[in-house]
């Protein structure tokens, strides 16, 4: 039975609320950790807060409200990191393919390139 | 929450920054922390001496079950990209070894990790759906708030004595009358 399709409206409301909330953390992260002088941060950085509370709250009033919030956001980034180990190997098939394409092609001819390796030696 | 899931949240934290850091362009000075930070992250993460909750330990044990495989298709794609004639000349070993380390990785893939579960797959692509809609809004924010910068205003033409002093300087630097 484990292969039923068993997914209902809230289960599929709750995965897509919690890969808002777990890219929204991320771009949070990305933000204090990539502070520059010229950036402008607060704006950004209180428009996302902004965005991660909305999201945050939509989870826990209308799916998860016997949850506690902190485990709203660790579930979240749980899943989300899930998700995207399930993700990867259809990257890593792509990846695959274009690296077998790579490596059945002959380099194009170049004069540039040509005149490089005969002048400096470049290999 | 334990000692061990603080420990494992610590470890993604410092893993996804460290990632930051060293991707940064302006941040020339911090980039130099990006590697050990990743390395600690990754450390951090994946071992622990005391035992997990129940969601940290499915994340924990599904990374470990990943790992072996996605190190070995990291380092495959490497040498394999190392050895294709894209930007240098073709090497061979270095070709043949890394499609190796690539063919080992998928068998791997599919004796240990591969499975399918309908519910999961809609799962999981729901949250990417999620994860795609939460960039497109974060596009947006910062569209708005590029648009609502203060133009910079346009400079004043320069000045006799200016151009006086530029004239010499391409004189004297590029020669001419």
């Amino acid at each position: 039975m484990e292969n039923n399709l068993i997914l209902s409206i809230s289960n599929i409301s709750n995965s897509f609320l919690e890969g808002l909330i777990f890219t929204y953390i991320l771009f949070i992260i990305h933000l204090i950790f990539s502070y520059h002088p010229h950036h402008r941060l607060i704006p950004l950085l209180f428009s996302t807060l902004l965005f991660l509370l909305l999201v945050i709250t939509l989870n826990y009033q209308f799916i998860n409200s016997d949850v506690k919030i902190l485990d709203i956001i660790l579930d979240s980034v749980t899943n989300s990191l899930s998700s995207i180990l399930n993700l990867i190997p259809i990257i890593f098939l792509m990846s695959t393919f274009m690296i077998l394409k790579l490596t059945f092609r002959s380099r194009p001819k170049d004069p540039l390139l040509d005149l490089l390796e005969s002048n400096l030696n470049f290999d | 929450m334990e000692l061990a899931d603080l420990q494992l949240w610590f470890g993604l934290l410092m893993l996804f920054s460290g990632f930051f850091v060293y991707r940064m362009g302006p941040s020339f000075r911090r980039s130099i922390f990006g590697k050990p930070m990743i390395v600690l992250g990754v450390v951090l993460t994946l071992i622990h001496f005391e035992e997990l909750s129940t969601s940290e330990n499915l994340l924990h044990a599904e990374m470990m079950l990943n790992f072996p495989w996605m190190v070995l298709a990291f380092i495959g794609i490497l040498m394999s990209l190392f050895g294709a004639p894209v930007y240098w000349k073709r090497n061979l070993n270095a070709n043949i070894f890394g499609l190796l380390l690539i063919s080992i990785s998928w068998i791997i893939y599919f004796y240990s990790v591969f499975s399918f579960n309908i519910n999961d797959a809609l799962n999981s692509l729901f949250n990417l759906l999620g994860m795609f809609f939460a960039l497109i809004s974060i596009a947006y924010i910062i569209k708005i708030i590029e648009s609502k910068t203060p133009k910079v205003q346009q400079s004043e033409p320069l000045t006799k004595n200016e151009k006086k002093f530029i004239t010499s300087i391409l004189k004297r630097n590029m020669g001419g009358k």
